[in-house]
């Protein structure tokens, strides 16, 4: 469902090379996670999987759309069938828990009927259907990730990708955080995290890429975070 | 439309919870609609009496003293003949001469001057109905074999049509300079709005909102600020207009300005055009650097 095809990435402005002749496979239903320094290529991957940089060559293919080749136009298209969770979760804080995950659906010209059939059953998965009509900052830092994975959800993206999902929390709401994560991939929903997170990496045995000075240095199948790639 | 509502529901929570935003782009757009409306009133004022000189604007055509004063008839058919000749009007010698003598009355040189002695020759006063063309229809008139000479006022004929376009021209480029330097302090300014909302951009384009969904809130915003701004605007002109339009009458007499009222639905008009283009285009520029996500 997504592969890579000797992508490299070069900036044009700094002039570096982010990421040199990448390949990589990831079938549906994976749950992969992306480990490396900081600098590494990590979230160069990431930009390129979302569309938000351009490879400078080879194939970038998702879910059968040729993602380097998508023209500007046909990206929000395309970013539909993805969901995203960040490190600082993007909550928009005017708007209440339901609004936010309401807000992904009507973006992409969801009708009132389907949100409001579809928009209570995500917050469900995630447990906060309690805290529907709180506003994102009367929410802990957990709960407004749970909030994000909802919102992740909403359009029932196949992929979902998650950026250090982890980075602003504890280990026990890490770790919570990440058995959502785990549960929404058991209903076959592909999932990339990248993480620095050394703990959860090595706890739940799933198959790690690693980066390195823009190239793949290892990819384990059942891997967990090796000394050198720590930070 | 089933996102209407969702963008005028977003453009009007926008507006007030920007309050300080919506407060300088809507004085911006009031500042300016005032400028270039009054520069709307002097010019179209301009033209009117220019309109109005042109149109009284009289050419007199000097007969030749040989053609006797039955012949004077078939003459002025002959003129009124002549394209875009509005009206010929006769002033004969003696009229001519009493006219002369009531305005020089008590000038010792005029005692003893008698109706032989008279100097003034028959003359028509000829208005035409298009002054652009009054060099053609004097030369028209010049080959009737009656006439004698045509008082040479075309130069300032001209004067007054060359200023009319040159009236037209400069507030034309003053209008389109205004709106160019309208333009950017108004993107400007929506663009620090903007700035405060970039996450909230950032959201839409993530979760696959396209260009046109996210800009379209802030078009409406701008386009409601515009159209505000240009009613105020033209409310306030046209108070100022109306006071100010009979103490000119007062002071030039014989001009006549146009009349509050009938300028109104203009100025109304193109300052909600103006305001409108303004204010949408503004945002829309503003809003484009935020896109690129």
């Amino acid at each position: 469902m997504l592969q890579f095809k000797n992508v490299s990435k070069t900036y044009e402005n700094t002039n570096v090379t982010a990421l040199e002749n990448v390949n990589l496979d990831i079938e549906k239903g994976e749950f992969v996670f992306l480990v490396g320094h900081s600098g590494a290529g990590k979230s160069t991957l990431i930009k390129l999987i979302t569309a938000e940089e351009k490879a400078t060559s080879g194939e970038i293919i998702i879910n059968d759309i040729n993602v380097s080749k998508l023209k500007r136009k046909e990206i929000p298209y395309y970013r539909r069938t993805l969901g995203m969770v960040f490190q600082d979760f993007r909550l928009l804080d005017n708007k209440t828990v339901l609004d936010n995950v309401a807000f992904a659906m009507r973006v992409v010209g969801a009708n009132k009927r389907q949100i409001r059939r579809r928009a209570p059953d995500v917050l469900g998965r995630v447990g906060l259907s309690q805290k529907a009509h709180f506003l994102p900052d009367q929410l802990s830092g957990g709960e407004q990730q749970r909030v994000a994975i909802a919102r992740a959800l909403a359009n029932n993206p196949n992929l979902i990708i998650a950026d250090e999902p982890t980075g602003n929390l504890d280990p026990d709401t890490s770790k919570e955080i990440m058995e959502y994560l785990e549960e929404i991939n058991r209903s076959g929903t592909t999932i990339i995290v990248a993480t620095h997170d050394k703990d959860i990496v090595n706890r739940m045995h799933k198959r790690v890429i690693a980066v390195d000075g823009g190239t793949i240095v290892r990819d384990d199948e059942r891997g967990g975070y090796s000394e050198h790639e720590e930070l | 439309m089933k996102n209407f509502s969702y963008f005028i529901k977003e453009a009007f929570s926008s507006l007030s919870s920007n309050k300080t935003v919506t407060f300088m782009t809507l004085i911006t757009i009031v500042i300016s609609l005032i400028v270039t409306g009054f520069i709307q009133l002097v010019s179209v004022n301009l033209v009117h009496i220019s309109n109005q000189l042109s149109s009284n604007f009289e050419f007199n055509i000097y007969i030749k003293d040989s053609v006797a004063d039955e012949e004077l008839e078939s003459v002025r058919q002959d003129i009124l003949q002549v394209a875009m000749v509005d009206d010929a009007v006769l002033m004969t010698k003696s009229e001519a001469f009493q006219e002369f003598k009531s305005k020089m009355s008590d000038d010792p040189l005029l005692k003893g001057l008698s109706e032989e002695d008279n100097p003034f020759r028959n003359r028509f006063m000829v208005t035409v109905t298009d002054l652009n063309q009054a060099d053609r229809v004097m030369d028209e008139i010049r080959m009737i074999s009656e006439v004698d000479a045509i008082s040479d006022n075309l130069e300032t004929s001209q004067k007054l049509v060359d200023a009319r376009e040159k009236i037209n021209l400069y507030s034309i480029i003053i209008y389109l300079a205004l709106a160019l330097l309208c333009l950017s302090i108004i993107s400007n300014i929506i663009n620090v709005s903007i700035f405060s909302r970039r996450k909230h951009i950032n959201i839409m384009k993530y979760v696959g909102a396209t260009n046109w969904f996210v800009k379209t809130p802030f078009v409406i915003e701008g386009v409601l600020v515009g159209l505000f701004g240009a009613i105020f605007s033209t409310v306030l002109l046209a108070y100022g207009y109306h006071l100010i339009y009979p103490k000119i009458y007062m002071v030039m007499q014989g001009v006549f300005l146009i009349q509050p009222m009938a300028i109104f639905y203009q100025l109304l008009g193109i300052n909600t055009v103006y305001g409108v283009c303004i204010g949408g285009l503004g945002a829309g520029f503003a809003v484009n650097k935020y896109l690129k996500v």
